[in-house]
């Protein structure tokens, strides 16, 4: 592991310079004042007080909407696909964690995932850790934490004026040596510190009951709770296109004069097309069914397939549901 | 590198065959323009793929043809939707892109040297009718036991591949029953559902395994004069129908509980089943 440091006042100037090797995406204030991950058009000072981005990075390696196959006098072709390389800087612990769930489907699937593997050996992720937690937040009941590294490249601490820049594989340690003459020796001391801040934070983020989630949902399949929660869910798919793990996707075609493509879009479970058949029957004919299986997936069935949590505990789909559904309460009563 | 797995092999329609009476299911048999594309298609019965077309979609259909029957693949496809409409439209020589094989087919490992029970209804036969020309192929047929099929439509007309029926009730090498629910007039086999032939054939459960495929109403009755003639759990099995769009396991909408129909089915032991949860 390579431990470099930087002073928050070098942070553009090396972020520039990193703009040689590549696209950067890095925290800073949209028109509408909301600190996102901006692109290469705008070199904004890099803004570091956030929380976290509404929209998880997700799209970045799995965009919401994506061609798949481009048509030509009725002939499929493989669309040409970007080559350069990509930066994402300030992601979230939850959210670069989230990227190992997406491999486990998109990389290590049978057969990977063509357009993701393309976009996931083009994009390096730093992860910056938290010092603000939200109380939607809850991130250390399911495997992470706020300065865990898992899914990043490099790990970032901010320490005060400086910024612990920690490489966590030959990805990382790549950025590093690119524009290292701008970056400096971390000293022991530094590592210290940061442990010492990540404890402090971890206790700032409140625990959830996620604990043997697949067992107690396998004996909960029939629980009166699905009925009873799935009430008030009005399927609009909120909760699935924030989730940085959601990945389902809908395949549709364009066509118009001859040519045209065909795209995979984000789709989403609660909705009741999402599995229609073409007969009139649904397998899932309701909310209840159909938010069953959002919970199922995440902490059930994801684990029975790849032994992992397909939730980070990021807390978008607590904050951003229209009706205030929580899968919190879900967690703590199912096989309570 | 791996090829697209999205990209369709290019194929054409050569023939089409209209296999009811409401004409509303036809049988399109496809060939591969390029012979990469053949030789790279290597499947079994019971598998499936994704049929395609430029500007419409796609859509899955159980394959109803042998690799046994060279040259060609056969898909039976009922006018339900957009996409099974625009394909009816087409005519031979129309272009349609093929993605697959997918998903597993029937136990080849298992069904040698038993004796074999085959229980269809309805347009759900397709991958039955592969299964059977399988068995049937000079190559393969001393490897399996007896074979008997029940196969039921709603009326004579709802019937499909009648000249194989005919061919294979010609045949002195397996049994074939027909039976609708509303008989015409010149009906001469049997009347009512396939669950009361197969109660009536009592064919016994030792050493044998039962293939079901149909209409839910059907398998579950099936499922339950099988259980009542011996046949196992392990020894019943289903082949079962989902929406799908990837068919590669990765878009998310055919899971019953942990298991892809398109990957880990369509496929599965009633036993497998009885595993899961029953959302299908």
């Amino acid at each position: 592991m390579t431990l470099k440091r930087i002073s928050l006042t070098d942070l553009d100037r090396w972020l520039d310079r990193l703009r040689e090797r590549g696209a950067v995406y890095a925290p800073g204030k949209d028109k509408a004042g909301e600190t996102v991950l901006l692109g290469p058009s705008g070199r904004e000072p890099a803004v570091l007080e956030y929380r976290n981005f509404s929209r998880s990075p997700k799209a970045f390696l799995l965009p919401q909407n994506q061609t798949l196959l481009c048509f030509n006098d009725g002939k499929a072709e493989e669309p040409p696909l970007p080559d350069e390389e990509v930066l994402l800087f300030g992601v979230r612990p939850c959210d670069a964690r989230a990227i190992l769930a997406l491999d486990r489907v998109f990389l290590e699937g049978d057969p990977p995932d063509p357009y993701y593997t393309q976009a996931r050996a083009r994009t390096t992720v730093v992860a910056l850790a938290c010092s603000r937690p939200m109380a939607s937040c809850f991130c250390t009941s399911v495997g992470g934490g706020p300065g865990d590294a898992a899914g990043a490249d490099v790990r970032a601490v901010a320490l005060g004026d400086d910024l612990l820049l920690e490489s966590q594989g030959p990805r990382g340690e790549a950025l590093l040596a690119f524009a290292a003459d701008l970056l400096a020796e971390a000293t022991p001391a530094m590592v210290d510190e940061a442990q010492k801040q990540v404890r402090a934070v971890e206790g700032q983020v409140a625990p959830v009951n996620a604990e043997k989630s697949a067992e107690r949902l396998r004996k909960a399949y029939d629980s009166p709770l699905w009925q009873a929660v799935a009430q008030k869910c009005l399927g609009c798919g909120t909760c699935s296109f924030l989730c940085p793990t959601c990945h389902c996707f809908d395949i549709t075609d364009e066509m118009r004069n001859g040519t045209g493509r065909r795209v995979r879009t984000w789709d989403c479970c609660a909705y009741p097309l999402f599995t229609l058949h073409g007969s009139g029957h649904n397998p899932r004919p309701t909310a209840k069914e159909r938010w069953r299986q959002r919970m199922m997936h995440k902490f059930r069935y994801a684990v029975e397939n790849y032994e992992q949590l397909f939730c980070v505990g990021c807390g978008r789909c607590i904050r951003h549901c229209p009706v205030g559904m929580d899968l919190r309460t879900v967690l703590k009563e199912v096989g309570a | 590198m791996a090829r697209n797995p999205y990209l369709p092999h290019p194929a054409r329609i050569e023939g089409v065959t209209v296999e009811n009476g409401v004409r509303d299911i036809k049988t399109f048999r496809l060939a591969f323009e390029d012979p990469a594309s053949a030789a790279a298609f290597q499947y079994l019965p019971g598998q499936f793929a994704e049929l395609s077309l430029p500007g419409v979609g796609e859509a899955p259909f159980g394959i109803a043809s042998s690799p046994t029957e060279a040259g060609h693949l056969l898909f039976s496809v009922k006018r339900v939707g957009l996409f099974t409409t625009e394909l009816h439209s087409l005519e031979p020589g129309a272009r349609v892109g093929v993605r697959g094989p997918m998903g597993k087919p029937f136990p080849w490992d298992r069904l040698p040297g038993k004796d074999l029970v085959i229980i269809g209804g309805g347009f759900a036969f397709a991958t039955l009718r592969a299964a059977i020309q399988y068995v049937l192929d000079p190559a393969n047929r001393a490897s399996f036991g007896s074979l008997l099929v029940i196969y039921g439509a709603r009326n004579p007309g709802e019937l499909m591949y009648r000249k194989d029926l005919a061919e294979w009730q010609a045949r002195d090498d397996l049994s074939v029953h027909l039976t609708v629910d509303e008989p015409d007039a010149g009906w001469t086999q049997h009347k009512g559902v396939v669950t009361t032939v197969l109660e009536g054939l009592k064919p016994t459960p030792r050493n044998a395994l039962a293939i079901v495929c149909g209409p839910p109403v059907m398998i579950r009755f099936a499922l339950l004069s099988l259980g009542k003639l011996g046949f196992a759990d392990d020894a019943i099995i289903l082949s079962l129908e989902m929406r799908m769009k990837c068919g590669i396991g990765k878009c998310g909408r055919c899971n019953i509980g942990s298991k892809y129909v398109c990957k880990d089915g369509p496929v599965f032991t009633r036993e497998e089943l009885k595993a899961l949860p029953a959302e299908y």
